[in-house]
């Protein structure tokens, strides 16, 4: 047993630090465009453009989202925005009508709940701009924001570009599981920057994501039957060989969970979503047909999960076992313990110190090294200091955030298999 | 009739267009880092052969100041041996005092260097080395002589200690329960136990074993001497407090009578 434990956690280090080894290795390749990538707001031509809004009960934060499009640093007889009411419950709807009046770009479309995919999708056929952006109702985004992307468009100048994402933040976070995720969503902006120079993003954010209307509708709209349509839909893009590029600096702001059962929630949808979509395009894995995408990105996603997996029961093993040893322990000595803390000593010797494994010590050394830079890095790419938020959050972010996120995942996965079971 | 018309309608006219785009679209934007595969791959493989470098050396390192605990161990004892020729030779004097806090010094030394050999022992259960053997004899061996010289002392100086020789392997189910009973009345009673583990892995290789042994007729694992008198099996807790109390003149941790 031990030794199957021992040879599972050499290959999960070193199949992680190949990994992190050439992100690093873009990351080197890559720097010196990085200083002449931010997109300026200055664009030759002004194409008409969708703004769709899916909204479900959200007459708390709908006003600031429509107000974030309004003050859209934009020409408004070249911005159409259609807000979906998506059967809410409260008073959304009434909200909205009362913001849109005087508004002629701005139109409402009701009816009932049907989701998120279903109101983009029936928004998708009244929109006549050339390219459209979604905006989840929980979200805001940067008046520059649509300029800047629109700029993407113009200096690839390829028919086939069919998304722009922008660079998601998390929006005034408060507490510790907001600050904790704003860490990590600027690491995500970095690695996607990363990902976009090898043409291998596979998520299209919900909040503003650009997407040119005659390829969207094309490859026939949003699939309702996925949960996480982002993903899909960049997953299908990718299928159909078109491209994906990421605006790095063109800011969406989103209000990230507080609570941890919201943040569950979240997160359960968004691996759920992630497993169903890798499932349904499995046959892009290690497929020379798409490039880097297939041959290293679609593989890390699915190493990623099995690495996750078992990370996370090896760490449960070792956190266990001992555990169950020393509840036996009280058993025998029916729970007298004041002896044991009596004695209690930490001895750190140099002996303790030659025992620790140098041999896994080092790749676990270097693997965060590697993290320790990309955090750095990330910050630096966001524009954004470190300890913007002090350096509590960074405790959580590097303690237990990983292992919470696979936890939920090995969650997720048990959910997936099931699932597939009772189908089958 | 109508829906099938629409039907065929609605198929054929998208299938020319798809068509045209595949030709289009065969994604010769796509492009192989395959330097950066091999380049990463390199990477790896020397941060790997780093950390395995850097483990052979310190497992080098490792052994010596194992090796350098046996040497040290080995002039205390000596040193020890001769304080006791010394007080037997001049028997007539009461040196008793003078050699007791010694011995009891020393064994602590022992336990300490010995619970860390025991951590490293445990570390590399997998790994069979030759020299990890001679280490863990000679442990043995210290173990048997401290025996031997706190339950002579104990005798002719009436100390108040309870010795207790502990002979275990690792092969025996019940032998963890029982090391846990002994390391908890260790933590309780302090210096005034003294417990002497004899790993039964390694007796073939050490005569010594052999003879205490034969001596005492142990046959099963695992089996408790305290004061001269077996006790095989698993000792439960309260009885083993009775054993070490009885053993011990007095002691603040006995309950009373």
């Amino acid at each position: 047993m031990n030794t199957v434990i021992s040879i599972t956690l050499w290959i999960a280090y070193i199949v992680a630090l190949y990994f992190s080894v050439f992100l690093v290795l873009v990351y080197l390749d890559k720097k010196r465009l990085f200083s002449t990538e931010d997109s300026a707001d200055k664009i030759s031509h002004f194409p008409l453009v969708s703004v769709l809004i899916p909204a479900y009960n959200e007459e708390k934060t709908i006003l600031r989202t429509l107000e974030s499009v309004y003050a859209l640093d934009y020409p408004k007889n070249r911005l159409e925005v259609i807000v979906i009411n998506d059967g809410s419950k409260d008073h959304t709807g009434k909200v909205i009508q009362t913001y849109i009046k005087n508004k002629p770009n701005f139109q409402l479309l009701s009816h009932s709940n049907c989701g998120k995919a279903a109101s983009l999708n029936r928004a998708l056929k009244l929109a006549k701009g050339e390219f459209f952006a979604c905006l989840d109702a929980d979200s805001f985004v940067e008046s520059s924001t649509l300029k800047k992307m629109l700029q993407i468009y113009e200096k690839e100048n390829n028919s086939n570009l069919a998304i722009v994402t922008p660079a998601m933040k998390v929006y005034q976070p408060k507490n510790m599981l907001q600050k904790v995720q704003w860490l990590e969503y600027l690491v995500i902006i970095l690695i996607s920057r990363l990902s976009s120079h090898l043409d291998s993003l596979y998520v299209a954010p919900g909040p503003f994501s650009l997407y040119r209307t005659r390829i969207i509708r094309k490859i026939g709209g949003f699939d309702e039957k996925n949960i996480t349509e982002d993903q899909e839909i960049a997953y299908r893009i990718q299928q159909r060989q078109y491209l994906i590029k990421q605006c790095t600096n063109g800011y969406v702001y989103t209000t990230a969970p507080q609570e941890l059962t919201p943040f569950y929630h979240q997160r359960r949808r968004w691996y759920l979503g992630g497993i169903t979509c890798l499932h349904q395009y499995r046959k892009l894995v290690a497929n020379k047909k798409y490039g880097d995408f297939g041959l290293m990105q679609m593989v890390k996603n699915v190493v990623g999960f099995i690495l996750a997996v078992t990370g996370i029961t090896i760490a449960g093993y070792f956190f266990i076992l001992p555990l169950f040893q020393t509840l036996k322990e009280m058993i025998i000595v029916n729970f007298n313990f004041m002896p044991y803390l009596q004695t209690l000593k930490i001895k750190i010797t140099f002996l303790n110190f030659l025992l620790t494994d140098f041999r896994k010590g080092i790749i676990v050394l270097f693997l965060f090294i590697i993290g320790g830079f990309f955090f750095y890095q990330a910050h630096r790419n966001a524009k954004e200091k470190i300890l913007k938020f002090g350096w509590i959050p960074l405790i959580p972010y590097f303690a237990f955030y990983y292992t919470l996120k696979g936890i939920i995942l090995i969650l997720c996965m048990i959910e997936f298999v099931r699932g597939k079971k009772v189908k089958w | 009739m109508v829906n099938k018309k629409s039907e065929i309608k609605l198929k054929e006219e998208p299938i020319p267009k798809i068509m045209k785009e595949k030709e289009t679209r065969d994604g010769t934007f796509r492009k192989i880092s395959t330097d950066k595969y091999v380049l990463a791959g390199i990477i790896t493989f020397l941060i790997f052969s780093l950390g395995l470098t850097l483990g052979m050396i310190i497992d080098d390192h490792r052994y010596n100041l194992v090796d350098e605990i046996n040497m040290e161990q080995e002039v205390k004892y000596l040193s020890l041996q001769s304080q006791y020729l010394y007080l037997n030779a001049f028997s007539s004097y009461n040196n008793c005092p003078i050699i007791s806090t010694a011995l009891k010094e020393t064994i602590k030394d022992l336990s300490d260097s010995l619970s860390e050999v025991i951590a490293y022992e445990e570390d590399d259960k997998t790994t069979t080395d030759k020299r990890k053997q001679i280490i863990m004899r000679r442990y043995l061996l210290d173990n048997l002589r401290y025996w031997l010289l706190a339950t002579e002392n104990k005798q002719k100086c009436s100390l108040n200690i309870a010795p207790i020789l502990y002979f275990y392997s690792t092969e025996c189910p019940s032998c963890p329960n029982q090391g846990t009973i002994l390391t908890y009345y260790k933590k309780v009673f302090g210096e005034e136990v003294l417990v002497f583990p004899i790993n039964l892995d390694f007796q073939l290789e050490e005569p010594l074993v052999e003879i205490v042994m034969n001596q005492f007729n142990i046959t099963k694992q695992p089996t408790l001497i305290i004061d001269d008198k077996k006790y095989e099996g698993v000792v439960g807790k309260d009885q083993l407090l009775t054993l070490i109390c009885s053993s011990l003149k007095k002691s603040e941790h006995c309950p009373k009578e």
